[in-house]
């Protein structure tokens, strides 16, 4: 009955909807074992989403060509299908109106997932934030939930690998993960 | 030659010199005009190079359109400028210049100014719900989500 819950008060915390109740609780069953397998899989094997936005896609396609090479830590598969992804690398610089394509990218993406945001631009908007200004998303996180930064303008492929590295330290560590 | 065309079809005639570097003539030409003068560059193998727009309602009450066309092969570039009120349209080009499409799209995106008999007028750099015109001197952008709203002064 949403009336009914409508007249309790919300104490801060509390789930407000059902969406936000399931990500508190997880699923219903746990089976620790089977999930720690299961995220060192994960973490072994990315499938980034094959889409660049700007400059920072530059470097992270040279990050995935052979003189850095992608493929030896295991995430250099780039999916051209949402669907077969599980890692968003916002590489550049977002215009607004590109956000409203990305957020239906993540959402065709399935769980779980992950976002790195890559670039000064995809942190807080970069260069191109001022007062005022009518053109991109300060911010990747106003869109996606990001799970690492990289600075840089752009960040060289080194410090893409190490982006990947610490997802992958973030994705074993589970609940547990600090930091 | 083209400037027999223009001619007749031309305001002013503000500068025109064949020695000079980047625009050999500027005119000024009524709003009225301009699909003929479109033909009339057409008609002599000019091309579209670039059309842009001054918000000029301070100073002169007027949107300032600026039309640019140019010859390859010869060293012509023309430099058209077209006043007209803030709430007038202006007549599309694109029947001549398919060129002038997106530019005319921009124009009105940025500015607001429409253009008669422009096959799909629509927004094309900001959002399709986006409200406003952000290169008017007078706008102030609404407060967005994808913004922080940061305080005058502040170090963006």
């Amino acid at each position: 009955m949403a009336s009914d819950s409508q007249d309790l008060p919300l104490v801060e915390g509390d789930p407000k909807n059902v969406e936000e109740m399931r990500e508190q609780i997880g699923p219903l069953i746990h089976l620790d074992v089977l999930e720690n397998l299961l995220n060192q899989a994960r973490s072994r094997s990315l499938w980034p989403l094959t889409f660049g936005l700007a400059c920072c896609a530059i470097e992270m396609m040279a990050a995935g060509a052979s003189r850095f090479d992608l493929d030896r830590i295991g995430a250099g598969v780039f999916r051209p299908s949402a669907r077969q992804a599980d890692v968003m690398i916002l590489a550049g610089t977002i215009s607004r109106k590109m956000a409203e394509p990305i957020k239906t990218l993540w959402d065709q993406m399935p769980s779980p997932k992950w976002a790195i945001a890559m670039g000064g631009c995809t942190i807080d908007g970069g260069p191109f934030k001022y007062p005022g200004q009518y053109a991109i998303v300060e911010g990747a996180d106003k869109i996606v939930p990001v799970d690492v930064y990289v600075p840089g303008c752009p960040p060289r492929p080194e410090a893409l690998f190490a982006a990947l590295f610490k997802l992958e330290e973030k994705i074993r560590a589970g609940k547990k993960f600090n930091g | 030659m083209i400037d027999d065309k223009l001619t007749p079809l031309i305001k002013d005639t503000i500068d025109v010199d064949d020695n000079a570097r980047g625009f050999h003539a500027h005119y000024t030409a009524l709003a009225n005009n301009l699909p003929q003068i479109a033909k009339a560059f057409h008609s002599e193998n000019y091309h579209l190079e670039m059309i842009t727009c001054q918000d000029r309602r301070e100073a002169d009450t007027v949107f300032r359109l600026v039309y640019q066309f140019n010859a390859l092969g010869k060293p012509q570039r023309h430099l058209i400028h077209v006043d007209i009120a803030p709430d007038a349209t202006a007549p599309s080009i694109t029947s001549t210049s398919p060129a002038a499409d997106w530019y005319e799209r921009e124009i009105y995106d940025m500015y607001g100014v429409s253009f008669d008999g422009h096959p799909d007028l629509k927004r094309i750099l900001m959002e399709e719900d986006y409200v406003g015109h952000p290169l008017l001197k007078d706008y102030v952008d609404p407060p967005s989500p994808y913004r922080e709203d940061s305080k005058e002064g502040e170090d963006g």
